[in-house]
C-alpha cells in the first residue's frame, strides 16, 4: 500500500492540490451568495 | 511519472482520490452544518397545485430545522398556517385576508410570533386570515384571491410586496416548481399563462433533490453561479450602466392594480405593505404608482431603520424576519391601520 502510494504520489497530491485551490477560489470569489441560499431553501 | 504515454492506473488513482475527497467533504458538511431541509412526520409541507403551481399540504404538522431556528409548522384543513376559519363570516367581527409569501407565512418563527397573529391578538373584533404561501409571487397571490381567497369574504386585503416579487413575477418556474404567470399584451392587458400548471419534470425534481439533500455540493454550485455573475459583470464593465428594465416593475404594478380591482369587486379594501427588502428606487417607483392609483400603502423601511434599535430584526444569514422583526412589523402595521381608520 505504502509502495503503491509512493509510486503514485503525484497522482494523489496534484489532484488534491488542484481541488483545494479550485474550492478556495470558488468560495472566495463566490462570497455574497448567502441571500440566494436563503431564498432557495424557503420552499421544498 | 511517465508523461510520454497515458498512465491509466495513475489516472484512475487521481479520479478516485478526487471522488473520495468530494464524498468526504459532502459527508463532513452534512455532519457539521445543520440540514436546512424541514423534517416532517410523514409528508412535505408543500404539494403540486394545478392552478397555483404549489400550495401547502392541508393538515400537515411538522418541524422545520435550520441552522438558526427550529420551528413547528401546522397547516389547517385549508392549507393555511393559521387556525381554522369557516368561510362564513361571524357577526360583529371584521375580517382581513393576508396574501403574502414566506415572510408572512412565518419562515423562521413560531405561528404566534407572526405579525398578523400579534395584531389579531390585540384586536379581538378582527379576524386576520393568513393565506400566505412560501415562495408565492404577486401573480400567484392574485390568482389565489380570485380562485380561493374571495370565499373568505374579507373587508380588507393585506398585500405585502417584496423585492424578489419583481423578478419572480416574470418567471414561469421558481424553486423547482412551475408556476402560473401573467404577460401584458399589446394593449397592456394581463394575460394568464401556464394554465394548467405543468407538474415538476424530472430535471426539476433532481434539482430539488440536489439542493435540499446535499450540503457541500449545493453550496459549491451556488458559489459557482455567483462567480459566473462576477465574470459576466466584469465582461460588460466597459459598456456603461444599462438602463434598469422596468418590465418587472410594470408587471408587478399591474398585478397589484388587478388585486385592487378584484378587492373592489368583492367590496374589500386593499392595503399594500412594502417591505424593507425593497431597494429605495424600487420602493419609490411602486409607492408613486400606488399613490397615483389611490391605494393605501405602508413602507416598512423607516420602522426597520430605527437608529435607536440595536436589536437584530432578521436572521444573521437569512433575509427573513425573526420574532423581533415580526414585532416591529406588527407595531408599524397596527399604527398604520389605526391611522387609516381600518382598526378602531
Amino acid at each position: 500500500m505504502i509502495a503503491f502510494l509512493k509510486r503514485y504520489r503525484y497522482y494523489v497530491l496534484v489532484p488534491i492540490g488542484l481541488l483545494v485551490v479550485a474550492l478556495a477560489v470558488l468560495f472566495l470569489l463566490g462570497r455574497g451568495s448567502e441571500d440566494d441560499v436563503a431564498f432557495i431553501y424557503q420552499l421544498f | 511519472m511517465r508523461l510520454n504515454r497515458i498512465n491509466w492506473t495513475g489516472l484512475g488513482v487521481s479520479v478516485g482520490i478526487i471522488a473520495l475527497s468530494l464524498a468526504l467533504l459532502e459527508l463532513g458538511s452534512q455532519v457539521l452544518v445543520p440540514r436546512w431541509a424541514p423534517t416532517t412526520a410523514d409528508r412535505s409541507f408543500w404539494q403540486y397545485d394545478e392552478q397555483l403551481g404549489w400550495a401547502h399540504t392541508p393538515g400537515t404538522t411538522g418541524v422545520m430545522d435550520h441552522p438558526e431556528f427550529s420551528i413547528t409548522i401546522t397547516h389547517n384543513s385549508q392549507g393555511l398556517r393559521d387556525r381554522e376559519y369557516p368561510f362564513e363570516r361571524v357577526a360583529g367581527r371584521r375580517r382581513m385576508l393576508l396574501l403574502g409569501s414566506s415572510f408572512s407565512w412565518g419562515f423562521g418563527v413560531e405561528q404566534d410570533e407572526i405579525y398578523a397573529e400579534i395584531v389579531e391578538a390585540r384586536h379581538p373584533d378582527w379576524e386576520i386570515v393568513n393565506a400566505s404561501v412560501s415562495g408565492y409571487g404577486t401573480d400567484q397571490e392574485l390568482l389565489y384571491l380570485k380562485l380561493r381567497g374571495r370565499r373568505f369574504e374579507p373587508d380588507v386585503i393585506l398585500l405585502p410586496v417584496h423585492q424578489n416579487d419583481v423578478a419572480g413575477n416574470l418567471l414561469a418556474s421558481r424553486y423547482w416548481h412551475n408556476k402560473p404567470f401573467f404577460e401584458r399584451d399589446a394593449d397592456g392587458e394581463l394575460v394568464l399563462r401556464n394554465q394548467s400548471v405543468p407538474a415538476p419534470d424530472a430535471k426539476q425534481r433532481f434539482q430539488k433533490f440536489f439542493f435540499t439533500q446535499t450540503s457541500f455540493f449545493s453550496s459549491v454550485y451556488l458559489r459557482y453561479e455567483a462567480v459566473r455573475g462576477v465574470w459576466a459583470r466584469a465582461a460588460h464593465a466597459g459598456e456603461g450602466a444599462k438602463p434598469l428594465s422596468t418590465e418587472g416593475f410594470d408587471l408587478t404594478r399591474d398585478l397589484i392594480l388587478a388585486i385592487d380591482e378584484t378587492a373592489k369587486q368583492m367590496g374589500a379594501r386593499l392595503i399594500v405593505l412594502l417591505t424593507p427588502t425593497f431597494r429605495d428606487d424600487w420602493t419609490s417607483f411602486i409607492s408613486q404608482e400606488l399613490s397615483h392609483a389611490g391605494i393605501a400603502h405602508l413602507s416598512l423601511a423607516d420602522a426597520f431603520a430605527d437608529p435607536d434599535s440595536n436589536v437584530r430584526l432578521k436572521f444573521a444569514n437569512d433575509p427573513h424576519w425573526n420574532a423581533a422583526g415580526h414585532r416591529v412589523v406588527a407595531d408599524a402595521l397596527e399604527a398604520f391601520l389605526l391611522k387609516e381608520g381600518v382598526l378602531p
